[in-house]
């Protein structure tokens, strides 16, 4: 059983991100919510081990995510996937080459054509021509571009996702995709990890949603349970994500 | 051990996000990665070959102008001057000491300083701007290895092959003004030329070239790797990658120079 330890985390830039925050998520799907909405992309990078905590640890069965030894990172790395909230392809690249760099940095053992059958998979998936395989990712739309953010972590099948605002930029029928494989990986027991500040639906979905309070665990528990809070703090919270 | 101390630097460098960072640290661990680059073709192949592509294949044709233009003038200087002083004979010294020596290496520098040096400071800082930097990090994929260790290989192998070219240009560019003036044979032209070449002409003109390829790749990618969050920083350490590059380059050249006049 795959298991993501957050043990006393503490992580500041100009404000406190993380306080004392301690949790462990196995393998569902959680919504981190909390009322410093511009840092949420800065939380999911310190549980992900691309920002180094101030104090504390974030254990993946047992081992540091954020290490600095170069064999242990690839290990880690490959178990680890993030879709970033825009961004993220690299520019000088075709779209092709952009989803075989991680594919091709982790699986070198799997053919071309196999990898390509894959790709193919997924961009039919998501309702994305093939033609746009050759070209560079600054010639796609926005929406376009998301999807292949999902596309190119989903290829090398990671054991726990992380996604920075996943509905941000996407068109409705990339949202519905994305939707659906969320609920498939859910099925499987993939860890997956999400900050949402547009839309509810995903927290709705959520086994656990984590409420932080200025970097601290104000309260973890199911969305539902938490929109019939009296809390001031929690219907704040509540509130602010319904009316974007 | 050595391993673990360059990628925990390369990794911090990387992802300081405003703290300074020894550039020493960054050379340390481009050296050490160039190992690995070969063990990581198939993801870094395609930068290198892009990288040779632009800066040596496309600067051929800015640097055939400059050199023949600069043989060409030294020619047509030299002439002008040295007769009055009874030296016509050191015409040819004074072409392969200013072209192999000197000028051959500081012009393609220059060249490559205005065109690629400021190209990978900016591609690399728009690149960090928009999380492709830390996309890679997400894979597990070093940045220096498979952004700036490409570019160094490609810039350095660039520089090494172009200023032979231009060193070849130029002395061509010498020949042609001095047979406008002068009709010579170019056979005669190239035993005078070849007599006045040593093997430390030739050994300066190597070590230069590969010392300032190697110095113009990783002050720019460094500065281009210091952005941290806005894109108007990307001008400004375009600009600082100039500067450095073109006063390290000077430098260099100094010191060969001295090195090599010494030995």
């Amino acid at each position: 059983m795959q298991k993501l330890e957050a043990n006393n985390v503490f992580y500041k830039k100009e404000n406190q991100i993380l306080s004392d925050f301690s949790f462990s998520f196995d393998e569902h799907l959680y919504g981190i919510l909390s009322d410093q909405q511009e840092e949420n992309s800065n939380v999911l990078k310190v549980l992900a081990g691309l920002r180094e905590p101030d104090q504390g640890n974030i254990l993946l069965d047992g081992k540091n995510v954020y290490t600095t030894f170069q064999k242990k990172e690839r290990a880690i790395r490959k178990q680890i996937g993030f879709v970033f909230q825009y961004g993220g392809l690299l520019s000088n690249l075709s779209v092709l080459e952009n989803l075989l760099v991680p594919y091709d940095f982790h699986f070198p053992e799997i053919s071309l054509g196999e990898k390509k059958g894959k790709i193919s998979g997924f961009m039919a998936l998501f309702g994305l021509s093939e033609k746009i395989l050759n070209e560079r990712p600054a010639k796609l739309t926005i929406s376009a571009r998301k999807a292949l953010l999902f596309i190119r972590t989903y290829l090398t099948e990671p054991k726990i996702i992380f996604y920075d605002d996943p509905f941000i930029n996407c068109n409705l029928q990339i949202k519905k995709t994305i939707l659906q494989l969320i609920l498939k990986l859910k099925e499987k027991q993939i860890i997956q990890i999400f900050c949402e500040s547009i839309d509810e639906q995903l927290y709705e979905l959520a086994d656990k949603v984590i409420l932080l309070q200025q970097g601290k665990l104000y309260s973890s528990n199911t969305f539902k349970e938490f929109k019939k809070s009296n809390s001031e703090f929690v219907t704040g919270l509540i509130s602010k994500l319904l009316a974007e | 051990m050595v391993q673990k101390i360059s990628f925990a630097l390369g990794k911090q460098a990387l992802l300081s996000y405003g703290k300074s960072i020894s550039v020493f640290s960054f050379v340390f661990e481009i050296i050490y990665e160039i190992k690995n680059f070969f063990l990581q073709r198939k993801i870094t192949r395609l930068i290198l070959i892009r990288q040779i592509l632009f800066t040596g294949f496309e600067a051929l044709g800015l640097i055939t102008f400059v050199a023949i233009a600069v043989g060409g003038i030294i020619i047509l200087e030299g002439s002008a001057i040295l007769p009055d002083f009874g030296q016509s004979k050191l015409l040819y010294t004074i072409l392969v000491i200013i072209i192999l020596r000197e000028l051959g290496g500081l012009l393609t520098a220059f060249i490559i300083i205005a065109r690629s040096g400021t190209a990978i400071a900016a591609e690399l800082g728009n690149m960090v701007v928009n999380q492709e930097v830390e996309s890679l990090v997400s894979f597990g994929i070093s940045p220096v290895l498979y952004l700036v260790v490409p570019r160094v290989l490609g810039v350095v192998l660039s520089m090494i092959a172009l200023n032979i070219y231009f060193n070849v240009a130029a002395l061509a560019g010498g020949w042609f003004m001095a047979y406008l003036f002068a009709p010579i044979p170019l056979l005669d032209f190239l035993n005078k030329l070849f007599s006045e070449i040593s093997v430390n002409d030739i050994a300066s003109s190597f070590i230069k070239s590969l010392l300032f390829g190697f110095v113009i790749a990783v002050v720019s990618s460094y500065q281009g790797l210091q952005v941290s969050f806005a894109s108007t920083e990307v001008p400004q350490r375009t600009i600082k990658a100039v500067v450095l590059s073109l006063i390290w380059v000077i430098l260099f050249d100094i010191i060969i120079t001295a090195i090599m006049y010494l030995v």
